[in-house]
Formats: structure tokens, sequence, C-alpha cells
């Protein structure tokens, strides 16, 4: 499986930003894009589907993206998964907390697409090694 | 009514309390020799109290006050000082609530920068891409024209040739010129990411609105006749109008906050 063929599943309770993240992926090649809207809503679709790769933001009703990241290292079958925090939280101790819960990347918002292109291969390197 | 009283924080209302109790029991002993004159200067209200009950309290009455009257009297000043008291209790916690304010402002200063940058980004990434998508068109009409002419065959050779030279540089020219409208297609799209920032702060903002509603109508129903406060003790509200922490009124919906404003007759 190609790099491009990579399955993503965006989490962001703005539809706005669920939006700009999807044109944002595409434009750097990523046409596979799937959205949700909590992290409630991203667990069901991440147990009902594949994918390969997760986008979330972190402050959402019902399950908070760091709740989200949590259950899916809790889950036997999604725990591999990478999780990019795409998120307005640039305190300290929200990056420590990310970091501990076992996030694969930190993107503090706004953000430019160098930005996220550069932290998703960062990823994806990682991910090869 | 002095239990109530000694909820009250403030030192200085105490003292205010204790003169008029001292005063009150000055010419408590005066009454029935030369007739009392009250006079509290801190305490306009209780004049208008005196009014409403048609004694005159900027003269002496005119006959021996009773000590009934005097109680009565008493009463009522405590009453007064009771409301005032209990007024400026509950002002502390609207200017509580009132201080969030001043945040909130800056809050919304900050969504209306935001919102300003991203217009005056869309609007740039705008007025760029215009002259491109412009220049591309004209130029396409132009040659367009040209093909037209070399096909009703008004082009001589080297009219042709230069005809074919110029489209194969406007083409090759063109993928630099619709990447360049691109990227600001991209810019534009980007600057709506205020969005999301701008409508958490929103959000916050409603809560301490709701917040501030909520201890002005705790203020109106402490103040609230007997009647309403009873009427609407059962649908609207969990006990005391102000629950345990003082800080919230637990009415919960507009529905309900509506008919409370309208039994009392706002």
């Amino acid at each position: 499986m190609g790099l491009q063929d990579t399955r993503f599943l965006v989490v962001d309770d703005f539809s706005t930003m669920r939006r700009i993240m999807r044109n944002l992926l595409k434009e750097l090649g990523f046409m596979n894009v799937q959205e949700a809207g909590d992290g409630v809503e991203a667990l069901d679709k991440l147990r009902a589907g594949t994918f390969d790769f997760v986008v979330s933001d972190w402050n959402m009703p019902n399950m908070t993206g760091i709740e989200l990241l949590q259950a899916i290292r809790a889950d036997a079958r999604l725990k591999h998964l990478p999780v990019l925090m795409v998120t307005a939280e640039a305190k300290r101790e929200n990056i420590i907390m990310a970091a501990q819960a076992g996030a694969s990347g930190y993107v503090v918002k706004p953000f430019t697409a160098a930005k996220l292109d550069e932290k998703l291969m960062k990823i994806f390197r990682t991910m090869q090694e | 009514m002095t239990a109530n009283f000694s909820t009250e924080d403030s030192e200085d209302l105490e003292a205010l309390f204790d003169s008029i109790v001292a005063a009150n029991r000055e010419a408590d002993s005066q009454a029935g020799s030369a007739g009392a004159e009250f006079s509290f200067p801190l305490l306009r209200s209780d004049l208008s109290a005196d009014r409403e009950q048609g004694i005159p309290s900027s003269q002496p009455p005119a006959l021996p006050v009773q000590s009934s009257d005097v109680i009565n009297r008493i009463g009522l000043m405590t009453r007064t000082l009771h409301d005032a008291l209990r007024e400026l209790g509950l002002n502390k916690k609207i200017e509580k609530a009132a201080s969030s304010i001043p945040d909130a402002r800056d809050r919304l200063n900050y969504v209306a920068t935001l919102t300003q940058q991203a217009a005056e980004r869309v609007l740039n990434a705008t007025e760029a891409a215009q002259p491109l998508v412009e220049k591309m068109e004209v130029e396409a009409h132009r040659l367009s024209g040209q093909w037209q002419m070399l096909f009703e065959k008004q082009l001589d050779v080297e009219q042709f040739k230069d005809l074919a030279m110029q489209t194969h540089a406007f083409l090759h020219d063109m993928p630099k010129q619709t990447k360049a409208t691109h990227a600001y297609l991209m810019e534009i799209m980007m600057a709506q990411d205020f969005q999301d920032m701008t409508g958490q702060v929103i959000k916050k903002i409603i809560d301490v609105t709701e917040n501030v509603e909520q201890q002005l109508l705790a203020l109106l129903l402490e103040n609230a006749p007997a009647k309403v406060k009873a009427d609407s003790n059962p649908g609207l509200l969990n006990g005391p109008a102000v629950n345990p922490d003082g800080r919230r009124a637990v009415a919960n919906s507009q529905s309900r906050v509506d008919d409370l404003l309208e039994d009392l007759g706002f």
C-alpha cells in the first residue's frame, strides 16, 4: 500500500476545521479521508472501519481528543494507530499530557499546510523504522 | 432578624446596625416624655417607610409616642436595614459575575481581531488571484481569435509560425499561473481556521452571559414579594433561590426564567 492510500480519520467538533483538514490532506495527496465530530463518533468509526491514521482536535464535547487517544491506546485492535493531535491547546502541560498518553505528533493551531506535511512525514518515517 | 444579619459579612453595615439600635434605645427611654425624634440620616428609605405609615418623621409627633408605635417603627427600620443588607450582599455576587465581563470583552475583541484578519487574508488573496485569472482569459481569447483567422486562411506562413510559438508559450506558462491561483485559493481556505478558535471563545462568552443572568435573577428573586417567591419555589427552585455556595440560582430553563420575570412584573 502506497503512502497516498493512507486512510485518514479527521476528528474535530467544528465542521469548518474538518473541511480545512480534508482539503489540506487532499493538497498533500491524501484522498482517503473520513470525518468524525467528537471522540465518541471517532471511536465508533475506528472500531467499525479500517483506518491507518487519526488526526484529532483536543477540545471537543462528549469525548475529548486526549480521551480518544487514551481509548485508542487502550484498545488492542487500535493501539498501533498513529494519532496526530491538531489543537489550539498550546500549554506545556497539554503537550506533556498528549506525549505521555501516546500521541504520535502535535500540531498547534493555527498551522500551515507545510507544517502539517512536515509532521505527517515525520510520523510516517517513524512508522517505517 | 439577628440571625440573618449575622450572615452578612460587612463590618460597616454591622456598625451601622449597632448605631441605630443604640439610637433606638435612647429614643425609647425618652418616649412618653418630650416625644421622640428619630433621625437616621444613613437610612433614607426608613423615612419613606414612615411617610407610608403617615408618620411625619421630619418633625416630632405632636403627641407623646406610645411604646407600641416605637416598636412598630423599630420593626420597620430593621426591615429596611435587613433589605438593604441583603441587597448589598447580593450586589457582591453580582459584582463577581460582572467582573467576568471585562474578560468576556477581551475575548470578544479577540474574536473581532481574528475575524478581521481572516477577512483581510481572504480579500488580499482574492485581489491577488483576480489579475492572474483575467490575464489568462484575455490571452486565451486573443490566441483563440488568431487561430480562428488561421482557419479562415487569413494568416500567412510567418504569422502561423508566430502564432504557434505564442500558443506554446501560453500553454507552457499556464501551469505556473494556475498553481499561483491555486495557492491563493488555499490561502482563502486556510483563512477560515479562525472559525474554530472564535467558536470556542464565543461558547465561553455565552457561559459568562448565562452566569450574569443567573445572578440577576437571584437578586430579583431575593427581593421579590413573598407570594411570587412561594409561587416560583416548587417548579423553579430546589430550595432557596441561591444554592449553598451562593453562586448560582437554579432557575434552569428559558421559559421558567420568562415566567419568573413576568411574575415579578418585568
